[in-house]
């Protein structure tokens, strides 16, 4: 029986079983212990099964060769999806001044409409979703051209309502044809929506809204709680692309806010502003590390090392950069690096000892 | 909610946020341009002026809208550029726009990047500010006259003068004539203060505060950063007539306008292309 609900479930689930079978022959070479003739062919024709059914419906990679294949198609497809949808706005701009301005609406609007139908097509035709993929972030492309463009040609004042819809639209064509590339795509133009109201609430001109990073912390929010809330399984590495940019959005602003506190709405000394960062950058990476060991957020874990390094190098840069002579200066930064290390070996070894004891 | 969406559903509200997005647009500006104009006015090249150079990988072409402030120093020449604080956006103007202008904000301890605000500004066209500039102008041209005639062989005062007759010529020919004259929240009231459909102009903008430090005293100012719509797309109709003006060789002191534009803003305050006419030579 299949339990997989979404690629990299069953992506997982093929690399367990050639993990199983090689280990499994390294047991019977040397004499540990061994399968009789009646359970490996039973577990032989289970497991081929399986991958069967798993390549039919998600089309994972059943060989390290495929998996190589798949590598480089991947690289190929994401570089063809960003080069055609540069290619979009390029061809539009070459051409447009030539035709009316009905035929220019016309154009601009029929083409997200064709471009839609040809994602949908390549959703329904090809399992792979790599054509797919390069289908919908043209279609992606061609609405952003859509809107931009009837703003240019009629003057229109801009708004930040657009980037609402396009997220919308990045969004439902994301899961619709499970690609992480036009999820992310939806985060950015969602985050930015976010954010600029979130600046327009506090009085600023929408555009502005990188004047005040804090802007940037509902969004944050917002995108670190949705795969919290709404369970995605069924898409491959959905809620890992959620979690990385809400931390990106979290982080990066306190990061600016912890050195350059005139951008803060907060109403004190900025000494205390950029201190009350600088705390803050170490407790919520910190805890982001906590969380991500807790929860087996592997993602996570990464992005608060991170980002916990920078806001440790930083602070070191802001004592002693000015106070002693760089080769010391890079010497204590490679010292603390080791000094990690060694933290992070006897933690590790802590834990090993536990298990081992766990198991007896 | 969203495992419970099958994938026909998806592409369908895809499809139906395409048609409705564009559905809202083109109401939005067929709303715009229908019904009584909130300005029609004619400009020439002075305030409407082509892109300085044609990208060749871009066909399309936007006029741009140049307009000026008239600053507050009466011996600046440069201080009409809309770059620069208008006198009129003081302390008082900027709190009526929503600025909270706190002195504390200005000590080094507590200093703000200021974040700017939307506001309605007010342009007026061939108005009291223009001829101010123009006044400003030849008041510093006599004054470089009188200095050279009274010292020939200065170098110095031959450069100064020479920049004088420039700028005179200039504010004669080619500089705008179009100055921001006030701001607001509400462009109702604004129309209601400026009625000349004809001579003043109602648009977005976007306007900001700065610190001015004078004799060690932080004074609040405003600038107007830009104007919502400050790019006029041509259509193809009027294409014809620029493309030749832009074909046409200019000899160096040929600066006159080459063209006048008749533009129209509707009830958005976003405007639009109505008419263009090419100026005759005489005429220019």
């Amino acid at each position: 029986m299949m339990r997989e609900t979404s690629k990299s479930d069953a992506q997982q689930r093929a690399d367990q079983i050639r993990q199983f079978q090689a280990e499994l022959a390294i047991l019977e070479k040397d004499n540990i212990a061994g399968l009789d003739h009646h359970q490996r062919m039973a577990i032989a024709q289970y497991h081929q099964e399986l991958l069967l059914q798993l390549a039919k419906t998600y089309d994972i990679d059943a060989s390290k060769r495929e998996k190589q294949f798949s590598l480089g198609m991947r690289i190929a497809s994401f570089l063809g999806a960003l080069g055609l949808a540069a290619s979009v706005f390029f061809f539009f701009y070459q051409f447009w001044g030539k035709f009316s301005t009905s035929a220019q609406v016309f154009i601009l609007i029929a083409a997200p409409l064709i471009t839609l139908c040809g994602t949908m097509i390549t959703a329904r035709l090809e399992a792979t979703g790599y054509f797919s993929k390069i289908a919908g972030l043209v279609c992606i492309a061609c609405f952003v051209l859509n809107l931009f463009m009837l703003g240019q040609i009629f003057n229109i004042t801009p708004s930040d309502n657009a980037f609402f819809v396009w997220a919308v639209f990045a969004f439902l064509l994301a899961y619709a044809t499970d690609t992480r590339l036009l999820l992310a795509a939806g985060i950015i133009s969602f985050a930015g929506f976010l954010a600029m109201r979130a600046g327009t609430w506090w009085g600023c001109y929408w555009i502005d809204f990188g004047e005040r990073p804090e802007n940037f912390f509902p969004a944050a929010i917002v995108m670190f709680l949705v795969p919290a809330i709404f369970s995605h399984k069924r898409f491959s590495g959905f809620d890992m692309i959620y979690r990385v940019f809400a931390m990106l959005l979290f982080f990066i602003p306190i990061l600016i806010l912890s050195n350059y506190a005139p951008v803060s709405y907060i109403n004190l000394d900025n000494d205390v502003i950029e201190g009350m960062y600088q705390v803050a950058g170490f407790i919520f990476s910190a805890a982001a590390i906590w969380l991500g060991l807790r929860k087996n957020w592997i993602d996570v874990v990464n992005c608060g090392n991170v980002f916990f390094v920078i806001f440790l190098y930083t602070k070191f840069y802001d004592w002693w950069w000015e106070a002693m002579p760089k080769y010391i200066f890079f010497f204590i930064i490679g010292l603390t690096a080791i000094l990690a290390l060694l933290i992070f070996k006897r933690l590790r070894s802590a834990t090993y000892h536990k298990l081992q004891e766990v198991r007896r | 909610m969203i495992k419970t969406l099958s994938t026909r559903t998806l592409f369908t509200l895809g499809f139906l946020i395409l048609i409705a997005s564009n559905v809202f647009v083109i109401s939005r500006v067929a709303g715009n341009r229908t019904g009584p104009y909130e300005t029609m006015i004619e400009l020439t090249e002075r305030e409407l002026s082509l892109p300085y150079s044609m990208h060749e990988e871009n066909s399309g072409m936007s006029l741009q809208l140049q307009w000026r402030t008239m600053g507050k120093n009466t011996n600046d020449y440069y201080d009409n550029y809309h770059y620069n604080s208008p006198a009129w956006l003081d302390e008082e103007k900027l709190k009526s726009l929503g600025f909270t202008i706190d002195k504390i904000s200005d000590s080094s301890e507590r200093r703000k990047r200021p974040v700017p605000r939307q506001a309605f500004i007010a342009l007026e066209y061939q108005g009291e500010p223009y001829q101010e500039s123009l006044r400003r102008c030849e008041k510093k041209f006599e004054a470089a006259q009188s200095a050279l005639q009274t010292n020939a062989g200065n170098e110095k005062l031959r450069q100064e003068f020479k920049s004088a007759e420039t700028q005179l010529q200039s504010e004669h020919t080619t500089a705008s004539r179009l100055f921001a004259v006030d701001a607001g929240l509400r462009p109702e009231m604004l129309r209601k203060k400026y009625p000349d459909r004809s001579r003043f102009i109602i648009a977005a903008g976007v306007v900001e505060q700065n610190w001015n430090y004078e004799n060690k005293k932080a004074i609040p100012e405003g600038d107007i950063s830009n104007l919502m719509v400050e790019r006029i797309h041509v259509p193809l109709e009027f294409r014809k007539i620029f493309d030749e003006i832009l074909s046409e060789k200019r000899s160096g002191d040929a600066k006159s306008p080459r063209y006048k534009v008749q533009i129209a803003y509707g009830s958005r305050f976003e405007p639009w292309m109505r008419a263009v006419t090419k100026m005759p030579d005489d005429k220019r």
